[in-house]
């Protein structure tokens, strides 16, 4: 059954305590260690092994989600951030396009100077010329990435997260998340190549905004990557701007299978069959990395020869960190009560990076429980 | 128990990457899952 995703934990939930737990059913990233800690999905390494199939020499770690050794979810594919550039605008003024080596990104700084030769008005002068009017631009450089899923990237890449890596504290006070937050809100407000919060809500989709030559970069999953082909955005991909180290956050949706399922060696087979599906994302299987599977995956997604290369490698390198929604303990709910809140504040102005730290610090005590042994950590 | 799907009707939905002689000798099971990514639509 396919159910809206508003209505989908209500309906999951109203199964489960009629005891009728679907015997595979998809999960958020940040419930499948939960849920299968409660006993609510299967532990799938067993019998996996008793089909004779290892899970973690079959699937790559970031897709196998549990705790100390156990396995309660597998995801069909995985989401990275991913910096999207607009071909059309980096070739109309002459700008390189952005380094695709994983190991060598551009920096954060290059993205700034970047963004900005690429922000113009509507006489043609962008925020490093005298008389650039901030009032009238015509296309941007890029967005703040004020999604928290996109932010930890940059987090991760200077050597912090919204949460420490223990799951036990915010870490939103570090000096690696402090310049993080400060960087990032400075693009609408000191860099001005990007709209600030009021602008940005009216603005259309980063797609139709490509396509009609008013945004030169986007941070984005890489699950977006169909919509940009299906639409004809002429667009190429790149590792994130670095802030200290080369990194992207991974993750993604999860299916498991019910505890109670009196039918485990047929869901185990279903599994297989969704996991398998990968569409967009990066595949799950670790043969699917490599020669004709690879090629045959990357091809479908309509990508240039050059970004299928790299973005294989980008997966594969150390710069891929799985997302802390999926070993943070109790996750969604510090994010939701206590971190989002004020990072909106942040971003329409009302506080400061200092500010957020200490607020969401204060709100946040008490509500700590730790982190799960993920295979990928 | 009810059942929500049968596995026919979800080898239909993935038709594209599964095989005739699975679906024949799998046995009817429940598969929920939802119907768009929550995350396209955040952004």
């Amino acid at each position: 059954m396919v159910v809206p995703f508003d209505d989908y934990y209500s309906k999951l939930n109203t199964l489960i305590a009629a005891g009728e737990t679907p015997d595979v059913f998809e999960i958020s990233e940040y419930l499948a260690v939960e849920w299968g800690k409660k006993g609510v999905s299967m532990e799938l390494s067993q019998p996996y092994e008793d089909r004779g199939v290892n899970l973690e020499d079959t699937y790559i770690a970031a897709c196998l989600y549990g705790d100390e050794g156990n396995v309660y979810g597998i995801t069909a594919g995985v989401t990275a951030i991913l910096l999207f550039y607009n071909k059309d605008l980096f070739d109309a003024y002459d700008v390189p396009y952005p380094s695709s080596d994983p190991e060598n990104p551009i920096t954060w700084e290059e993205y700034v100077q970047t963004a900005q030769k690429l922000t113009r008005d509507s006489n043609g002068l962008c925020p490093l010329d005298e008389g650039f009017d901030t009032w009238d631009v015509t296309s941007y450089g890029t967005l703040t990435t004020t999604w928290t899923f996109s932010l930890t990237a940059f987090l991760y890449s200077a050597n912090s997260g919204f949460f420490t890596s223990d799951g036990m504290g915010l870490d939103l006070g570090s000096d690696g998340a402090q310049k993080v937050l400060t960087e990032m809100s400075k693009l609408s407000t000191e860099y001005l190549c990007a709209p600030d919060s009021i602008i940005s809500s009216s603005l259309p989709g980063n797609v139709q905004m490509f396509k009609d030559g008013m945004l030169a970069m986007a941070v984005e999953g890489s699950f977006m990557i169909g919509s940009y082909v299906t639409e004809g955005a002429n667009f190429g991909i790149a590792p994130l701007p670095v802030f200290d180290t080369p990194a992207t956050a991974t993750w993604s949706a999860a299916y498991a299978i019910s505890a109670d399922t009196e039918l485990a060696d047929a869901s185990l087979s279903l599994l297989e069959i969704i996991v398998g599906d990968t569409g967009s994302q990066y595949p799950s299987k670790i043969e699917d990395y490599e020669g004709e599977n690879y090629d045959a995956w990357a091809s479908a997604l309509g990508l240039s020869e050059s970004d299928q290369e790299w973005m294989k490698g980008y997966l594969n390198s150390s710069a891929a960190k799985v997302h802390e929604a999926v070993y943070v303990k109790n996750y969604s709910k510090i994010l939701d009560e206590v971190i989002s809140p004020e990072m909106s504040n942040l971003w329409a102005g009302d506080a400061t990076p200092e500010q957020v730290a200490s607020v969401t610090n204060e709100k946040s005590i008490g509500m700590f429980e730790g982190a799960y042994e993920l295979l990928a950590n | 128990m009810k059942k929500l799907l049968s596995l026919l009707v979800t080898i239909a939905m993935l038709a594209s990457i599964t095989t005739v002689s699975l679906a024949e000798d799998l046995p009817e099971l429940t598969y929920l899952r939802w119907d768009s990514d929550p995350y396209t639509e955040e952004e």
